[in-house]
């Protein structure tokens, strides 16, 4: 068996959210410049979750460094919450994200990622402690 | 978006995406091989891109959005070269293989979005 460090997983982890924030990114600048004033609400969201996106690849990048390590913890838990919140009120009050935004339906455009790493990241984070 | 350059990168990355998850998790380092699929890949998008941007010229335009069309093959062109790099400074780790598995993978997520949009059919 090739050695495989308790680091080792969140690799894979940090990759998915790198692809997230691109793929955020990405959209977030495209809504912003091209349709913005149409739903400002759900693109301002689009953005935050690009910005919490990149924020959790770096600092889950570095995440056994302590400083990163509680940035990395703060920033999914803020995640966790606002996909839950989002996801809920997207279904409950549709006409508020009649545009959706990446956290609309759970983040169904994206496989739901958006919902399961956060809880992936957390339960990583949890196990694996700073040093 | 002609048809052949929808279904030839979407298959190629889904098998050599797959092949990789697979390796990867049963503890394969990467190998030339997956970057070489990458870099192919890469070939295959700035490919897409040219021709595309012909088209449209040439008066085509994607069904539902034509910029939103750009901003994927230009945002997909940026997987491979990142995922590569990743891979070389990480080669003695398996992760390094599922890293490029997810790039892959991602770029085959990417491609079905840019035909949707270029197509309008989004069954």
């Amino acid at each position: 068996m090739a050695k495989s460090s308790p680091r080792g997983a969140s690799r894979v982890l940090v990759a998915l959210y790198a692809v997230l924030a691109l793929a955020a990114t990405a959209r977030g600048v495209y809504e912003l410049i091209v349709k913005f004033q149409l739903a400002p609400l759900s693109y301002s969201l689009s953005l935050v979750s690009a910005l919490v996106y990149i924020i959790a690849t770096i600092a889950l990048a570095n995440a056994n460094k302590p400083g990163w390590h509680r940035v990395a913890r703060t920033t999914i838990a803020f995640e966790l919450v606002g996909v839950i919140c989002v996801g809920i009120l997207s279904f409950s009050s549709p006409a508020l994200f009649a545009h959706p935004s990446v956290w609309s339906w759970f983040g169904a455009g994206y496989g739901c990622l958006p919902l399961a790493l956060p809880i992936f990241g957390l339960l990583w984070l949890r196990k694996h402690q700073a040093n | 978006m002609p048809d052949l350059l929808y279904q030839v990168p979407l298959w190629f990355n889904l098998v050599t995406g797959a092949a990789m998850l697979v390796l990867g998790l049963a503890n394969f380092k990467p190998h030339n091989w997956m970057a070489l699929s990458l870099a192919i890949t890469e070939l295959l998008l700035l490919v897409q891109l040219v021709t595309t941007i012909v088209l449209v010229v040439g008066g085509q335009h994607a069904a539902t959005d034509t910029v939103e069309f750009f901003a994927y093959v230009i945002t997909a062109l940026l997987i491979p070269p990142a995922a590569v790099f990743w891979a070389l400074i990480e080669r003695n780790s398996r992760w390094s293989t599922v890293v490029l598995a997810v790039a892959a993978l991602s770029i085959a997520v990417m491609l079905v979005r840019m035909h949707q949009i270029w197509t309008g059919h989004f069954g």
